[in-house]
Order: C-alpha cells, then sequence, then structure tokens
C-alpha cells in the first residue's frame, strides 16, 4: 500500500464530526434494517396466525380425508360384518328351513325294510333363479330280486312324499355271496303347498 | 440500501477544483476501476475559490451526468496549501516527527499549528542524512479547508477528504509505477502541465518524494498567444484552435502558422524539459545511484504533441502522457478520459487501491 494513499487535510474536528454523522447514519440504517426485518417476521408470523383457512384448512382438510376415510373404513367394515351376518342368517335359514331328512331317512330305512339295501344315497337340490326349489333323490341299492326292488318304488311313491319315483334300471349283481338286483332310482321330492320344497 | 451494506461498486466523486475548470470523475470498480462518469465544468469566476452558488450549479451538472452519490474527496491545490521537506531527529518518534511537521509548516505561513491540519511521509534515507529523519510534509490551514468544505457541504457533498494533487496523481499513477517497476532507489518524473502552471512531480513506488511548481513555463500565455493569431479571444477558443490546429493535416504541410505554433510549443517542451532536470538532478544528488525509469505528462498539455516532443528532446528520454482509465459512460465511446482528469481520478481512488 502506498504512503500517500489516505492524505488527509481536512480538520480533525471536522473529520470527527463527519466520522460521527457517518456513525449515526449508518445505525439509523441497521435499525432501520432491523426494524424492517422485525416488521417482516412479525407480518409473516401474523399472516401465517391470520390464515387459518389457508394456513389450518390444509389440517381441516386432512382430518376432513381422514375421517372420510374412516367413515369409508367403517361402512366397509359395517358393510362386511352385515354381509357377514346375512351370511350366518341365511345359512341359519337355510338350516331352519331344510326339509328334515332325518325324517326321510327313516322313512326310506322303513320302506326298504325287508326289500332292498340301499348302497348310495344322493339328495340334489335343484335351483332356480339361485334359490332351491326343489330336490331331488337319486338312490341306489340292492334288492333280492328285481320284484323287490320295484315293490321298494311303489312302496315309496306310497308315501306321498315324492313327486315322482322313476326306477331308472336294474341289474344283476353279485354281493355278499348272493346273487342279486342292484338298482337306481330317481326321486323328485314333492314340494309343500307354500312352495317350497 | 446497497451501499449501506457495503456492496457499492462506485467511488467517492473526485472533484478538482482548478482555476477555470473543475474537474469531476467518478470510479466504478469492475474488473479494475474504470471510469464511471467524467464531466469538466468551467468555473463561472476564474481564479476565486469555489462558491455555494457555483457547488449547487456543480452538483446539478454531475447528477445530469451520471454521477451516483454525494460522497466526495477534494484537492487542496498548491495555492492553499503549505508543502516542504521537514526534517526531525534521527531517533524521533511519529508523534515528535509530526509535531515537527505541523510546527515547521505552520512557521511558513506564520500561524497557529494548531490551526493547520498536516500529513506528511517519510522519504528513503540518503548516504549523508543517517543523523536525520526526512519527510515530505503538506499542510493545510483550517480556514482555508473551511473555504473549500462549506460551498460544496452547502450544496449538498458529503467531503470525506481534502486530498493533495500529489497524492491523487501518485495513486493514478499506481498501477504504472508498478508496471515500471519501481525499486527503492528509481523514480519517476511526472510533468502536471496545466493552463495556468507546471508542477514537477518525482514519485517512486511508495510515495511522492519531491513536488515543485512552475510558473514561469504556463502554457496558457502561449496557447491564448497562438490563438490570437486566428482571433480566439478567450483561452477557451485559443486551446481548441491549437488543439485542432495540431490534429489537422495542415501540420505535416509545410504551413507557416503551423510550423510557428509547433516550434513554440517545443520551445516550451524545452523549458519544461530544463526544469525537471533540475528536480532529476536534486533527487539524484540528494540519493546517488537513483534511477530515472520514465517521465509522463498530465493535464491540458499532455495532448499537445509538440510539447512532448520538446520535452523528449531536452531530457533525452522518452516521454508519454499517462492512461486513462477507461472510456467514461457519459462520454462518446471513442473518447476516453483526457490527461487533464487525472487528478479528479486519483482523488476518486482516495482510500482505495488503484
Amino acid at each position: 500500500m502506498s504512503r500517500t494513499a489516505k492524505v488527509n487535510l481536512m480538520p480533525r474536528r471536522h473529520r470527527d464530526r463527519l466520522s460521527q454523522q457517518i456513525k449515526v447514519r449508518r445505525w439509523k440504517r441497521i435499525v432501520a434494517a432491523y426494524a424492517g426485518l422485525m416488521g417482516m417476521a412479525c407480518a409473516g408470523v401474523w399472516a401465517l396466525q391470520a390464515q387459518p383457512s389457508a394456513a389450518a384448512a390444509k389440517p381441516a382438510a386432512s382430518t376432513q380425508a381422514l375421517r372420510a376415510q374412516d367413515k369409508q373404513a367403517l361402512t366397509v367394515a359395517l358393510e362386511t360384518e352385515v354381509a357377514a351376518y346375512k351370511l350366518t342368517q341365511q345359512r341359519a335359514d337355510f338350516v331352519r328351513e331344510q326339509p328334515d331328512f332325518g325324517v326321510l331317512l327313516e322313512l326310506l330305512a322303513r320302506k326298504s325294510q325287508g326289500r332292498a339295501m340301499l348302497t348310495r344315497l344322493d339328495l340334489k337340490p335343484e335351483n332356480i333363479d339361485g334359490q332351491p326349489s326343489a330336490y331331488r333323490l337319486e338312490l341306489d341299492g340292492l334288492a333280492q330280486s328285481p320284484r323287490e326292488a320295484a315293490g321298494f318304488v311303489l312302496a315309496l311313491e306310497d308315501t306321498g312324499v315324492f313327486a315322482s319315483v322313476r326306477l331308472l334300471g336294474t341289474a344283476r349283481a353279485q354281493e355278499f355271496g348272493l346273487a342279486l338286483t342292484s338298482f337306481r332310482l330317481d326321486c323328485e321330492l314333492a314340494p309343500e303347498p307354500g312352495g317350497r320344497p | 440500501m446497497i451501499a449501506t451494506l457495503g456492496w457499492n461498486k462506485r467511488s467517492p466523486i473526485g472533484i478538482d477544483v482548478g482555476r477555470r475548470r473543475v474537474h469531476a470523475v467518478q470510479l466504478e470498480r469492475r474488473r479494475g476501476w474504470r471510469v464511471a462518469a467524467a464531466v469538466s465544468v468551467s468555473r463561472q469566476h476564474e481564479g476565486v475559490a469555489l462558491s455555494a452558488e457555483e457547488a449547487i450549479r456543480l452538483r446539478g451538472v454531475l447528477q445530469r451526468a451520471g454521477f451516483r452519490g454525494v460522497s466526495a474527496v477534494l484537492a487542496a491545490g498548491p495555492q492553499s496549501t503549505v508543502s516542504s521537506t521537514v526534517q526531525g531527529p534521527a531517533g524521533a518518534t511519529d508523534t515528535q516527527l509530526d509535531a515537527v511537521v505541523r510546527h515547521e509548516l505552520a512557521g511558513m505561513r506564520a500561524a497557529d499549528p494548531q490551526a493547520m491540519e498536516a500529513a506528511w511521509w517519510p522519504l528513503p534515507q540518503g548516504p549523508r542524512q543517517t543523523a536525520v529523519r526526512e519527510c515530505q510534509a503538506v499542510g493545510l490551514l483550517h480556514d482555508d479547508a473551511h473555504a473549500m468544505l462549506d460551498p460544496l457541504e452547502q450544496a449538498g457533498f458529503e467531503v470525506c477528504s481534502i486530498d493533495t494533487p500529489a497524492t491523487a496523481l501518485h495513486r493514478f499513477c499506481g498501477p504504472r509505477l508498478a508496471e515500471a517497476a519501481l525499486d527503492g532507489r528509481a523514480f519517476a518524473v511526472l510533468l502536471d502541465v496545466g493552463w495556468t502552471g507546471v508542477r514537477i512531480y518525482v514519485f517512486d513506488a511508495l510515495r511522492v518524494r519531491y513536488q515543485r511548481s512552475l510558473n514561469d513555463p504556463a502554457i496558457g500565455p502561449e496557447l491564448q498567444a497562438i490563438g490570437a493569431n486566428f482571433g480566439a479571444d478567450t483561452p477557451e477558443r485559443a486551446e481548441r484552435v491549437v488543439r485542432q490546429m495540431m490534429d489537422s493535416d495542415d501540420v505535416h504541410d509545410a504551413n507557416p502558422v503551423a510550423v510557428e505554433t509547433m516550434a513554440r510549443l517545443a520551445r516550451i517542451g524545452a523549458r519544461l524539459a530544463t526544469e525537471a532536470r533540475k528536480s532529476i538532478d536534486y533527487v539524484q544528488g540528494h540519493e546517488p545511484g537513483a534511477t530515472l525509469r520514465g517521465v509522463w505528462l498530465c493535464g491540458g498539455g499532455a495532448g499537445l504533441a509538440p510539447l512532448r516532443m520538446g520535452v523528449e528532446h531536452g531530457l533525452a528520454a522518452e516521454v508519454s502522457a499517462i492512461e486513462c482509465l477507461g472510456a467514461a459512460a457519459n462520454a462518446a465511446p471513442d473518447r476516453e478520459l483526457e490527461p487533464y482528469m487525472a487528478t479528479a481520478a486519483g482523488l476518486a481512488l482516495w482510500g482505495r487501491t488503484p
């Protein structure tokens, strides 16, 4: 740096006064800048506080969304539960509304006694529009002779439980060391007067 | 606001109040210092102190010319300052030397030392001055300082310093001094050729070694006499006529008037060379082995080629006008800062590294 870089012949008192003025002005600017910054900060805080719709709307919206989600979840859960309940109810109804097959089996056992021996019993519901409207009973069995088998068919028809009893076929069978006659029956259970099987 | 935070790239306004004109320059930092604005205004009343009215007018001119801010640096002219080489005891501290300087300078003006502001800088110690501590000193009376400050402050300027033309020019020449690689024993001579007077400065890399005013070889009367041949009745017209004549092709022809003008300017240059030689001899006598590394011209006469050639011939050394800092923002793109603006530009660099 040059030795003559900062020669200043301004009177000392004048220089001090100028220096003081510059300092005061600088401090004024600093204070003004500080005040400005504080003002901006306050304005920012005020803006944050005074805009709940803007600032708090988002939480509210999110809460609403959560609530909607919860509601939807609850609805789904309830619907699932209701559906499960309905299913249970339907099952209960189904069980409750089923014919008393025990009676049928007892009937079959009684009518076949001394004539035939059942080897297969298949009860099939016949659905119309998804609802069981009738039942079909398929029977396989053995009889001592074709005549006994036919007598079994007639005995079933006489019960009145079946709308129809059809002998689908007979055939010779050798079972238990005996010459027997196997048969197959197709029986349709007669519906109740109310339409229920 | 930007200025408050210290990001202001503009320098203070350097104001060089001369007898005939006021030169003002403001620089800005753009990869080094460049001229942001420059203006030269004619004085309303030649040779008198600046009045408040003139200062207000000046401020208006500066505002219109693209100057920014009110911070200004002034130059105390040789008429108001007192300068001298002062010697103190070899073991004197800076405080003691300061008191000696103040006392010496005040004595030259028969004034109270407390009524004067002084500045000084040490000079290199010669082989025969081991018993003394020598310095170059400059002083300004408080009354003179207030006479300079008051009008400008009334006009709204905020003067941050009163500098001297010598130190301002030294500052302005800083890059050139560095380029000339002046070591402790090398120096350069700067001739400030003004209308009303010539000043000779001797610079080394760090300081103003020596300064001297010459009134005799002033170019003003010569130019006016030359201009009178062409009907120029004012100094400005005379200067313009001479400059135009120097720039015209007539110089190269055998135009008797042009040849006569060149001869007169060359004679002024030769007289300047003689005076410059005295200063060079003084420095070299004071410090044997000191070498001259350059002779430069500034001021209004720096642009007159015959004058420069006269100095070159007289000193048997290459002489050049000091370069300008670059095109002024308010000047035409092809016009650079004139050499007579160098002092104002140096003032604008006050407190800053050139």
